[in-house]
């Protein structure tokens, strides 16, 4: 029993689903800042960059962006630290978002075409415009 | 003996289960579950209006790369620096509150506002250069279609940013201009762009395929452009790079302007925390709380920033 060690008498003992809230959690919050400044850069750099297909463009944006918000989210928000309760609250609406998501794709997949073949933003021609 | 609930009339503290987490639940303190059921609920709303801004998106991607790549990736970048460094500041603001350093809490919120303001600061200088945000002050977008100040018959589409404007004329600074010809029935203002202008200002654009002009574009630094002063008189449609200008801006005020609203929330309550520590009360727990809403806001940040900047 944790009792039974006063040297550890401040350390509960976890049991199955249960977190420790409030212990002492060395981050170092500068190192977290630095990785995001870098991950920053390396956004804009890729941006810079431009691959020809648009979609390996939108996916490693939102790579990139994804590591971020991982790193945000588990260091700054302690989401590392914390137990099963606040990872159930924040996976019920991640899990949902991609639901939703999910059910835009057909939405998405039909303007694939304008990819294909992107008409010019002012046509000059007597065709009107209907790709806006 | 063993005392029982008779002899004191309440159940001994070690023996009772806690009013919140009963026995062996989870000792998550209920205010932190509150704030994540809240930011649960705001990653619902910001992901229903990127939803919107996927479809929107999907339906005219050269639209929305056009538009994007007009906007100042700069000011965009140096936003996210500063509200990550906020970030940053908060999260230490945080533990000095656990460890109850007073005046290192108060410095590093001093800090998280001043970010806070600074993100806004910053936000109003890019609004500006879109549309008439503080009225009086000059530097909005303006596509405008106009007669030629001589030959009433031919117009032009200008694009640029207002320097001066009086009770005849406007004056747009570093600007384009491309002719209009009879062939240009549906020519849409809404939709021009600068860099379209700048690529047609001698009238060659009309043959240019869709895909060589998009190379273009993106090749092509931005040349120096010219100012024009246009009278009011001859202008047909003026057009501000507003909301209004077209669904890419919509979707770009809406999405910026709904997370400039949750920094100007954050600031709140945490000008009441540095208050409050000022005069000596330090609340850890609440300190918590805000910053993990903090964090949040920073995190909504990360992924606007690239679909809205850089994609």
């Amino acid at each position: 029993m944790s009792t039974a060690n006063p040297a550890q008498g401040h350390v509960p003992e976890e049991a199955h689903g249960v977190s420790v809230p409030h212990a002492e959690h060395k981050i170092n919050y500068l190192m977290i800042f630095y990785t995001l400044v870098v991950l920053t850069v390396v956004t804009v750099a890729i941006a810079f960059k431009r691959f020809p297909n648009e979609l390996v463009n939108v996916s490693l944006a939102l790579l990139v962006a994804s590591i971020k918000a991982t790193f945000v989210a588990r260091y700054f928000m302690h989401l590392k630290f914390e137990g099963k309760l606040i990872y159930v609250i924040f996976f019920v609406p991640l899990v949902l978002t991609v639901i939703l998501v999910s059910a835009l794709i057909p939405d998405v997949a039909s303007g694939i075409h304008h990819i294909m073949h992107m008409p010019p933003i002012v046509k000059h021609d007597a065709e009107p415009l209907t790709h806006y | 003996m063993s005392e029982t609930v008779l002899d004191h009339g309440y159940i001994p503290e070690e023996h009772a289960p806690d009013p919140v987490i009963g026995h062996g639940g989870d000792p998550t303190p209920p205010g932190k579950v509150a704030i994540w059921l809240f930011l649960a609920s705001e990653i619902m709303f910001f992901i229903a209006i990127l939803g919107t801004y996927i479809v929107l998106r999907a339906g005219s991607p050269h639209l929305f790369s056009e538009h994007a790549a007009a906007l100042s990736k700069k000011l965009a970048g140096a936003n996210t620096l500063v509200l990550i460094f906020s970030s940053l500041t908060m999260a230490l603001s945080v533990e000095a509150a656990q460890k109850g350093h007073r005046n290192k809490v108060i410095g590093y919120l001093a800090l998280t506002l001043l970010c806070a303001f600074g993100f806004m600061g910053i936000k109003m200088v890019e609004y500006q250069s879109k549309f008439a945000f503080i009225p009086g002050m000059h530097g909005e977008h303006h596509t405008i279609v106009a007669k030629d100040e001589k030959d009433p018959k031919k117009f032009w589409c200008y694009d640029g940013h207002a320097k001066a404007e009086d009770a005849k004329t406007i004056t747009l600074t570093d600007s384009f201009r491309m002719p209009l010809t009879d062939k240009d029935t549906d020519f849409n203002p809404h939709l021009v762009s600068e860099a379209y202008v700048e690529e047609h200002q001698n009238g060659t654009g009309a043959e240019e395929s869709g895909e060589k002009m998009e190379a273009k574009s993106e090749s092509a630094a931005r040349h120096e452009g010219q100012d024009f002063v246009i009278t009011k008189a001859n202008i047909n449609t003026d057009q501000q790079y507003g909301p209004s200008k077209n669904i890419f801006y919509s979707c770009y005020f809406t999405l910026t302007g709904i997370h400039g609203l949750h920094v100007i929330g954050g600031i709140i309550p945490i000008g009441l925390l540095m208050i409050q520590a000022m005069r000596g009360k330090l609340k850890p727990e609440a300190t918590e709380y805000v910053g993990l809403y903090w964090h949040f806001v920073d995190l909504i940040w990360i992924f606007l920033f690239p679909l809205l900047y850089l994609i």
